[in-house]
Protein backbone atom coordinates (compact mmCIF):
# COMPACT_ATOMS: atom_id res chain seq x y z
CA UNK A 1 0.00 0.00 0.00
CA UNK A 2 1.23 3.55 -1.19
CA UNK A 3 2.10 5.52 2.34
CA UNK A 4 1.44 9.52 3.10
CA UNK A 5 4.64 11.21 2.02
CA UNK A 6 5.16 13.79 4.83
CA UNK A 7 7.80 16.48 5.07
CA UNK A 8 8.09 18.25 8.78
CA UNK A 9 10.10 21.53 8.44
CA UNK A 10 12.57 21.17 11.87
CA UNK A 11 16.11 21.64 12.95
CA UNK A 12 17.61 19.63 11.02
CA UNK A 13 14.16 18.54 9.03
CA UNK A 14 13.14 18.00 5.73
CA UNK A 15 14.03 13.74 6.71
CA UNK A 16 10.87 12.67 4.26
CA UNK A 17 8.68 10.60 6.59
CA UNK A 18 6.88 7.51 4.56
CA UNK A 19 3.56 6.97 6.77
CA UNK A 20 0.59 5.01 6.59
CA UNK A 21 -2.51 7.28 6.88
CA UNK A 22 -3.32 6.74 9.95
CA UNK A 23 0.03 7.31 11.01
CA UNK A 24 0.10 10.24 9.42
CA UNK A 25 -3.32 11.76 11.49
CA UNK A 26 -1.72 10.58 14.65
CA UNK A 27 1.75 12.62 14.12
CA UNK A 28 -0.29 15.47 12.72
CA UNK A 29 -3.03 15.22 16.30
CA UNK A 30 0.33 15.32 18.41
CA UNK A 31 2.18 18.47 16.92
CA UNK A 32 -1.97 20.08 17.08
CA UNK A 33 -1.55 23.55 16.94
CA UNK A 34 2.34 23.62 16.24
CA UNK A 35 2.24 23.38 12.55
CA UNK A 36 -0.06 24.10 9.52
CA UNK A 37 -0.72 20.85 7.31
CA UNK A 38 -0.53 21.93 3.80
CA UNK A 39 -0.97 20.10 0.90
CA UNK A 40 2.26 20.41 -1.56
CA UNK A 41 0.82 19.43 -4.82
CA UNK A 42 -1.80 22.20 -4.21
CA UNK A 43 0.32 24.16 -1.45
CA UNK A 44 -3.51 24.99 0.32
CA UNK A 45 -4.16 24.78 3.74
CA UNK A 46 -5.71 21.11 5.19
CA UNK A 47 -8.27 22.30 7.21
CA UNK A 48 -9.31 18.37 8.11
CA UNK A 49 -6.80 15.68 8.04
CA UNK A 50 -7.79 13.21 5.84
CA UNK A 51 -4.43 11.87 4.17
CA UNK A 52 -4.52 9.52 1.42
CA UNK A 53 -2.32 7.56 0.04
CA UNK A 54 0.41 8.89 -2.28
CA UNK A 55 -0.29 12.13 -1.04
CA UNK A 56 2.78 14.62 -0.11
CA UNK A 57 1.90 16.89 3.04
CA UNK A 58 4.22 19.37 4.67
CA UNK A 59 4.38 20.11 8.01
CA UNK A 60 5.20 23.96 8.72
CA UNK A 61 5.40 25.55 11.83
CA UNK A 62 3.42 28.04 13.00
CA UNK A 63 5.19 31.22 13.77
CA UNK A 64 4.94 32.65 16.95
CA UNK A 65 5.02 36.81 17.70
CA UNK A 66 7.05 38.50 20.55
CA UNK B 1 67.11 52.60 86.71
CA UNK B 2 66.71 52.36 82.64
CA UNK B 3 69.22 49.93 81.36
CA UNK B 4 68.68 52.12 78.00
CA UNK B 5 71.63 53.57 76.62
CA UNK B 6 72.36 55.11 72.84
CA UNK B 7 75.80 55.44 70.71
CA UNK B 8 77.40 56.48 67.81
CA UNK B 9 78.13 54.25 65.29
CA UNK B 10 80.09 55.11 62.10
CA UNK B 11 79.91 52.41 59.64
CA UNK B 12 81.29 52.37 56.10
CA UNK B 13 77.45 52.54 55.05
CA UNK B 14 77.42 56.04 57.37
CA UNK B 15 77.24 56.96 60.47
CA UNK B 16 74.23 56.14 63.08
CA UNK B 17 72.83 56.99 66.24
CA UNK B 18 71.56 53.30 68.02
CA UNK B 19 69.49 53.25 70.88
CA UNK B 20 69.06 50.18 72.75
CA UNK B 21 66.21 49.68 75.03
CA UNK B 22 66.61 47.56 77.73
CA UNK B 23 63.43 44.35 77.98
CA UNK B 24 61.88 43.64 80.81
CA UNK B 25 61.06 39.82 80.96
CA UNK B 26 57.48 40.93 80.74
CA UNK B 27 58.18 42.49 77.80
CA UNK B 28 60.30 40.09 76.46
CA UNK B 29 57.16 37.36 76.89
CA UNK B 30 54.74 40.24 75.13
CA UNK B 31 57.48 40.81 72.15
CA UNK B 32 57.13 36.69 71.97
CA UNK B 33 53.47 36.05 72.22
CA UNK B 34 53.25 39.12 69.93
CA UNK B 35 55.63 37.50 67.56
CA UNK B 36 54.08 34.05 67.84
CA UNK B 37 50.82 35.54 66.36
CA UNK B 38 51.92 37.04 63.87
CA UNK B 39 53.71 33.64 63.08
CA UNK B 40 50.22 32.21 63.27
CA UNK B 41 48.63 34.77 61.13
CA UNK B 42 51.32 34.65 58.09
CA UNK B 43 50.54 30.77 58.37
CA UNK B 44 46.79 31.47 58.22
CA UNK B 45 47.42 33.68 55.24
CA UNK B 46 50.07 30.89 53.66
CA UNK B 47 47.43 27.83 54.15
CA UNK B 48 44.33 30.02 52.57
CA UNK B 49 46.56 31.25 49.65
CA UNK B 50 47.41 27.12 49.52
CA UNK B 51 43.74 26.18 49.77
CA UNK B 52 42.82 28.84 46.68
CA UNK B 53 45.90 27.57 44.93
CA UNK B 54 44.58 23.75 45.43
CA UNK B 55 40.88 24.70 44.19
CA UNK B 56 42.62 26.38 41.25
CA UNK B 57 44.09 23.54 40.73
CA UNK B 58 41.27 21.11 40.67
CA UNK B 59 39.11 23.69 38.52
CA UNK B 60 42.04 23.62 35.73
CA UNK B 61 42.34 19.79 36.01
CA UNK B 62 38.92 19.25 35.42
CA UNK B 63 38.52 21.84 32.76
CA UNK B 64 41.55 20.17 31.07
CA UNK B 65 39.47 17.05 30.92
CA UNK B 66 36.65 18.64 29.64
CA UNK B 67 38.63 20.32 26.47
CA UNK B 68 40.68 17.01 25.75
CA UNK B 69 36.95 14.91 26.26
CA UNK B 70 35.67 17.84 23.78
CA UNK B 71 38.56 17.89 21.55
CA UNK B 72 39.05 14.39 20.67
CA UNK B 73 38.29 12.97 16.65
CA UNK B 74 34.76 11.35 17.39
CA UNK B 75 33.22 14.72 19.10
CA UNK B 76 35.11 15.90 16.11
CA UNK B 77 33.21 13.66 13.68
CA UNK B 78 30.19 14.35 15.39
CA UNK B 79 30.67 18.38 14.00
CA UNK B 80 31.41 17.65 11.29
CA UNK B 81 28.37 15.97 10.44
CA UNK B 82 26.03 18.07 12.36
CA UNK B 83 27.40 20.70 9.83
CA UNK B 84 27.31 18.97 6.62
CA UNK B 85 23.12 17.83 7.59
CA UNK B 86 22.71 21.42 8.69
CA UNK B 87 24.07 22.28 5.25
CA UNK B 88 22.16 19.72 3.56
CA UNK B 89 18.81 20.67 5.99
CA UNK B 90 19.54 24.48 4.32
CA UNK B 91 19.44 23.43 0.86
CA UNK B 92 16.92 21.17 1.14
CA UNK B 93 14.63 24.34 3.07
CA UNK B 94 15.91 26.80 0.17
CA UNK B 95 14.38 24.56 -2.74
CA UNK B 96 11.04 24.10 -0.70
CA UNK B 97 10.99 28.12 -0.21
CA UNK B 98 10.72 27.81 -3.68
CA UNK B 99 8.51 25.32 -4.54
CA UNK B 100 6.23 26.96 -1.68
CA UNK B 101 6.32 30.53 -3.15
CA UNK B 102 6.20 29.64 -6.79
CA UNK B 103 8.67 30.42 -9.06
CA UNK B 104 7.78 34.07 -10.52
CA UNK B 105 7.48 35.20 -6.52
CA UNK B 106 10.31 33.14 -5.59
CA UNK B 107 12.79 35.12 -8.33
CA UNK B 108 10.74 38.09 -6.89
CA UNK B 109 11.86 37.33 -3.20
CA UNK B 110 15.07 36.95 -4.27
CA UNK B 111 15.41 40.02 -6.37
CA UNK B 112 14.12 42.72 -4.02
CA UNK B 113 15.10 40.86 -1.00
CA UNK B 114 11.18 40.74 0.41
CA UNK B 115 8.01 39.40 -0.43
CA UNK B 116 5.02 41.56 -0.74
CA UNK B 117 1.30 40.37 0.22
CA UNK B 118 -1.95 40.76 1.39
CA UNK B 119 -3.59 39.26 4.59
CA UNK B 120 -6.79 37.89 4.93
CA UNK B 121 -7.81 41.51 6.48
CA UNK B 122 -5.75 43.06 3.46
CA UNK B 123 -3.15 44.20 5.28
CA UNK B 124 0.28 44.80 3.17
CA UNK B 125 2.94 42.58 4.61
CA UNK B 126 6.36 42.28 3.45
CA UNK B 127 8.91 39.22 4.50
CA UNK B 128 12.35 39.93 3.92
CA UNK B 129 15.03 37.64 3.14
CA UNK B 130 16.55 37.68 6.71
CA UNK B 131 13.54 36.56 8.00
CA UNK B 132 11.97 39.71 9.66
CA UNK B 133 8.25 40.48 8.71
CA UNK B 134 6.67 44.12 8.57
CA UNK B 135 2.95 45.25 8.22
CA UNK B 136 1.65 48.48 6.59
CA UNK B 137 0.13 51.14 8.67
CA UNK B 138 -0.45 54.52 8.86
CA UNK B 139 1.65 55.27 5.74
CA UNK B 140 4.35 52.84 7.10
CA UNK B 141 5.53 49.43 7.07
CA UNK B 142 6.34 48.45 10.72
CA UNK B 143 8.05 45.70 11.67
CA UNK B 144 6.69 42.92 14.20
CA UNK B 145 8.06 40.39 16.41
CA UNK B 146 8.76 37.28 15.53
CA UNK B 147 10.15 34.27 17.47
CA UNK B 148 12.56 32.79 15.47
CA UNK B 149 12.57 29.36 16.70
CA UNK B 150 15.96 27.92 17.07
CA UNK B 151 18.06 26.31 14.42
CA UNK B 152 15.18 26.40 12.09
CA UNK B 153 16.91 27.34 8.76
CA UNK B 154 16.10 30.38 7.45
CA UNK B 155 14.36 29.19 4.29
CA UNK B 156 11.80 27.40 6.70
CA UNK B 157 11.54 30.01 9.06
CA UNK B 158 10.50 32.72 6.12
CA UNK B 159 7.90 29.80 5.22
CA UNK B 160 6.50 29.64 8.53
CA UNK B 161 6.03 33.49 8.83
CA UNK B 162 4.43 33.73 5.35
CA UNK B 163 2.39 30.54 5.74
CA UNK B 164 1.50 32.38 9.74
CA UNK B 165 0.96 35.66 8.06
CA UNK B 166 -1.59 34.13 5.33
CA UNK B 167 -3.82 31.94 7.64
CA UNK B 168 -3.23 33.83 11.23
CA UNK B 169 -2.26 37.04 10.93
CA UNK B 170 -3.51 38.09 14.20
CA UNK B 171 -0.77 35.54 15.82
CA UNK B 172 1.80 38.08 14.71
CA UNK B 173 0.06 41.63 15.54
CA UNK B 174 2.94 43.21 18.22
CA UNK B 175 4.65 46.06 16.42
CA UNK B 176 8.35 45.64 17.54
CA UNK B 177 9.17 49.36 19.58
Amino acid sequence: MEKVHVRKLGELGHEPLELTPEETVRLILSEHGRYFVVDEATRSLLKEVTPEPGQRIALIPIARGG
Amino acid sequence: MSGDYEEISVLPAGVYRVRYKQLTPSQIKALRTRTQKKLQELRRKQNAHLATLNEIDAEMETVNRFLEETQNPEVDGYIQRYEEQKVKAVEKAEAFLREFLGEEDYEKFKKNRFLEFKDTNSDYWRVYSDGTAMRYENGNFRRVCVIRQRELPLPDHIVSVVQTIREQPERLRNVRR
